[in-house]
């Protein structure tokens, strides 16, 4: 998977660092002072990830938790994310990360103590319910058999009952996840797509029926989940591709007991969008009825998107999701 | 652009020796060969050592004349780091060149070659330096980025990005970075120069073959069409897109009426026109339901005299109405188009009510 590994001086002795080392004992390493002296520092094509993707260790330094955007997540509730990590292993046609570091390599941090502090600087600044998600620049769970900061975190939010926190994933690894008990303010949340769709985009991810068979296990075991309908994407068939899914979904899972299911279409900054027709001039996303949107991003004329989403929402409705579970992501 | 145009680059000639010996370029200026073989023109640049003389030599070559393809050939030095360690006179395909002034100073600005697997070499990455590296000190500033290092490639890629043009780079290992170069470096050009023509003479075949592949023309499927330079440019656009969404030329043809089309006794590029419209509407098929229902809904404003326009992408739930009246009737035919329009249905329009 990765092809060196370059570790910052101060993180060196860590036990996690440790063990990542013990885990890939014939990839060779390198000290480094610190990561922004190498990581972004020279434009990396993102595309090298499948030839030449470096792994780094260090400390987040800076801000480490960040105000989310509006419509990121239920509404009516503040929202921020905390950053732990950058990249990811998958290679989403969509994703926004192409055209956000300037470097497709992994980056773990692993000062999850100031990160914890910071969490909880934020929390004493309010007094009702405020959601932390994990996983903005990276998948929350993918990596967390190397990395093993789970039982950290369960540990810190269950202290905080009004805090919840988002474990945002579209992998089926959860072995990790089942060592740890349940905790009603943990929602871990997998992006759906239909399978078609998966295998044509979301290159190198798990299988909807692994993530489904994933999602049931945790579901059994008393983990609350949610589900992002995230990127939605136009197809000529979709209507009949969204019940197939939502029947597979209705399944394997309680679809009642979810704790939300938010639904976005597909989006691009402009940047990002370039960096698509780059890397995947043969994608199908190339052939899509896309403009340019009200906030300069590249997505479907407004009429498009309800429409997509109206019928998408009224699916689920139809397998009795409450409607208030129901939110539109970055709408 | 008849002819394909490649250019090589060169800092030294020793490097270009070989080319110059086993391949039939003639000199046409200082520093400049050129081998033309009626398909396709080589034209062989000795740039001179170091990022100024190559931006220099090939820009003006490039202004001069454009070219379908850059190439740089030469030695470079090697810094082994971890997983990436070459021996002398090994062959490296480049993928990405940097650039650093110092040590202690690399430009963010980095160059993608056009790097082919089917090449069959190692890739790595290289830094180009302003001055030599010849001290193992500050190897460690530079290994976390890349493995080799020239005093060009960044050049060509800054060149070629100017220009528009992709290039490639194939370095053959002389030294390790460490100042023991000079003496090896003449005793072994020959040799160097050879292995550079043989993975040259791969890569040249591999790059043809691909323009093969891609020069094969959208348009031949529709020979009954004049097309204008323009229209033919869109027809292309149209019928890559339509691709990427698994659409047949068969199916279009047939999809669009193709031969009724062509049947018309009209002007052969309106033809054009309402063919490529065809494309589109099947291309956009949401655009084209959204288009209809607002032609549809605002068809008596229009006949009234109203310029009808909505708002860019149909954010926001606007309508603009353009309409210069010269008498009573118009202005009464006006006013009873506006009383008749039901802005509603347009406002669930533009909320998603649509009928696909």
């Amino acid at each position: 998977m990765f092809s060196r590994i370059l570790i910052e001086n101060e993180v060196k002795d860590l036990p996690t660092t440790q063990k990542i080392l013990k885990r890939f004992p014939s990839l060779p390493y390198q000290f480094i002072d610190r990561i922004d002296d190498v990581f972004g520092r020279v434009k990396k094509p993102y595309l090298q990830k499948r030839q030449n993707l470096q792994l780094f260790l260090g400390k987040k330094r800076g801000q480490l938790v960040k105000e989310a955007p509006d419509a990121y997540g239920l509404a009516g509730e503040p929202h921020y994310y905390f950053i732990h990590a950058y990249n990811c292993i998958y290679e989403c046609e969509y994703c926004y990360l192409q055209g956000y570091f300037h470097s497709p390599d992994i980056v773990l941090f692993l000062n999850h103590d100031e990160i914890a502090i910071e969490i909880q600087n934020t929390l004493s600044r309010h007094e009702g319910t405020v959601w932390f998600h994990a996983g903005e620049f990276s998948d929350s769970l993918a990596l967390t058999h190397l990395t093993g900061e789970l039982p950290f975190y369960f540990d810190l939010f269950r202290k905080f009952p009004h805090a919840k926190l988002e474990l945002r994933t579209k992998s089926a690894n959860t072995r990790e996840l089942l060592k740890q008990t349940p905790c009603p303010n943990i929602v871990t949340s997998f992006s759906l797509s239909p399978q078609e769709r998966i295998k044509k985009t979301d290159l190198k991810t798990p299988s909807l029926k692994h993530r489904l068979l994933a999602m049931r296990e945790l579901q059994e075991a008393g983990f609350p989940l949610g589900i992002h309908l995230d990127p939605i994407i136009h197809e000529d068939n979709f209507e009949e591709s969204y019940q197939s899914l939502f029947a597979e979904m209705d399944h394997y899972l309680d679809l009642t007991s979810l704790e939300y299911i938010s639904m976005g279409v597909v989006r691009f900054t402009s940047n990002v969008f370039h960096q698509v027709k780059k890397n995947y001039p043969d994608s199908e996303l190339l052939a899509a009825e896309f403009s340019s949107s009200f906030d300069g991003k590249v997505r479907y004329p407004r009429p498009f998107r309800q429409w997509i989403l109206g019928k998408i929402r009224d699916i689920a409705l139809g397998y009795d999701v409450s409607p208030e579970k129901v939110y539109l992501c970055m709408e | 652009m008849d002819k394909t145009h490649l250019i090589l680059t060169f800092a030294h000639r020793g490097e270009a020796q070989s080319f110059l010996k086993e391949l039939p370029f003639k000199s046409i200026a200082q520093d400049h060969y050129q081998w033309d073989d009626g398909a396709i023109i080589r034209s062989l640049i000795i740039t001179g050592e170091g990022l100024e003389n190559t931006t220099l030599k090939l820009a003006k070559t490039l202004g001069d004349q454009s070219a379908n393809h850059l190439i740089n050939l030469g030695i470079c030095g090697h810094i082994p780091r971890a997983g990436e360690e070459f021996s002398i006179g090994q062959v490296i395909q480049v993928r990405t060149a940097m650039k650093a002034e110092s040590t202690n100073d690399l430009v963010f600005k980095s160059y993608t070659t056009s790097s082919d697997t089917k090449l069959k070499l190692p890739q790595a990455d290289l830094i180009s330096t302003v001055n030599r590296v010849l001290d193992k000190k500050n190897h460690a500033k530079f290994s976390p980025f890349a493995s080799l290092v020239d005093r060009e490639a960044w050049a060509i890629g800054l060149v070629a990005d100017h220009y528009q043009t992709p290039f490639s780079v194939i370095k053959v290992i002389s030294d390790f970075a460490d100042g023991e170069f000079c003496q090896m470096v003449k005793d072994d050009a020959l040799i160097w120069s050879d292995s550079l023509l043989r993975e040259y003479l791969k890569w040249e075949a591999l790059l043809l073959d691909q323009e093969k592949e891609s020069d094969e023309s959208f348009t031949q499927d529709f020979p009954e069409l004049y097309l204008t330079v323009s229209q033919e440019r869109t027809l292309s656009n149209l019928l890559k897109a339509l691709r990427l969404k698994g659409r047949e030329v068969s199916s279009l043809k047939e999809e669009t009426n193709y031969n009724e089309i062509c049947a018309q006794k009209i002007h052969p590029k309106k033809k054009s026109k309402i063919f490529l419209e065809s494309l589109k509407d099947i291309l956009n098929p949401l655009e084209k339901e959204l288009r209809d229902r607002l032609s549809q809904q605002t068809k008596l404003l229009s006949q009234a005299g109203f310029q009808v326009r909505f708002d860019q992408g149909f954010e926001k739930e606007v309508l603009h109405l353009n309409i210069s009246l010269e008498n009573e009737e118009e202005y009464k035919r006006a006013i009873r188009a506006l009383e008749q329009y039901d802005f509603k249905k347009f406002q669930k329009t533009i909320r998603g009510d649509l009928l696909v």
